[in-house]
């Protein structure tokens, strides 16, 4: 697999620079967005297994706009703004994102609820 | 696509700090559930009014949608698909580029260095050139 996969990249070369403004462009939507999700399970007084599941949910939401909207879809392929859809975007940067989730979560919590 | 996406964060800012102020307020203003002990703290996970949670969600949604049409356009990562990008890109007029460089920097065309390889130029039409040149100016430059 690994002597396929090189000659793949030969034959379709990778460019570095578009990869890494894909993943700053992702890291920055994830951090946004995650954020607020935490305002938002804050608010709705969400606790322990319920907040989790609202992040999830919502990061899900993300992904599936980002696909629509600037990955052109089905249409574009999974491969051309990805070099693995599934950790590039499905999955980029969830843990990242949780950080900041948890951090605004627990302030909303606080400040609204408790 | 910038006024759209200005729109719809101003508006699900709007939306989200009257939502977040509403749930504030019932909170602070609902008595405590008479059933519950004194020691439970968090009661209100089932008490928000339903106009609250929708007005919070449709928030979030519109700011998600407006953050993502914000963001800059993903760049195709085969160096074929991007190559044909910059090229589509030179014809257009400034602002309805595809892909958006940062102040201050250029997305290169990656086969420029092609146009401009020493090896391939042309000598003799150079060579040409400069007769015609030299004749035209007349004989002070002939000398």
């Amino acid at each position: 697999a690994a002597m396929i996969d090189e000659r793949e990249l030969q034959i379709h070369p990778i460019v570095q620079d578009s990869m890494q403004h894909n993943t700053k462009t992702i890291d920055n939507i994830r951090a946004l967005t995650s954020s607020l999700f935490g305002v938002g399970a804050g608010a709705l007084g969400l606790s322990s297994y319920a907040g989790f599941l609202f992040y999830l949910v919502g990061s899900l939401i993300v992904s599936t706009l980002i696909f629509v909207l600037r990955a052109e879809g089905p249409k574009g392929g999974a491969d051309k703004y990805f070099y693995n859809i599934w950790t590039g975007l499905w999955l980029g940067d969830l843990m990242g994102g949780l950080m900041g989730f948890v951090l605004t979560w627990t302030l909303v919590y606080g400040l609204v609820v408790a | 696509m910038t006024l759209t996406s200005t729109t719809l964060n101003a508006a699900g800012l709007l939306l989200l700090s009257h939502s977040v102020y509403s749930a504030w307020e019932h909170s602070s203003t609902t008595p405590p559930h008479p059933a519950s002990s004194p020691f439970a703290t968090s009661t209100s996970t089932l008490t928000l009014p339903l106009d609250i949670t929708l007005e919070l969600l449709l928030s979030l949604f519109l700011l998600c949608t407006g953050i993502i049409l914000h963001s800059a356009p993903l760049r195709p990562i085969r160096w074929r698909a991007w190559a044909e990008q910059i090229e589509k890109d030179q014809s257009r007029p400034e602002g309805r580029k595809a892909i958006r460089a940062p102040k201050g920097e250029m997305v290169a065309h990656p086969f420029r260095f092609l146009e401009e390889r020493r090896g391939f130029l042309d000598i003799r039409a150079k060579r040409m050139e400069f007769a015609d040149w030299v004749r035209q100016a007349g004989p002070e430059v002939q000398t």
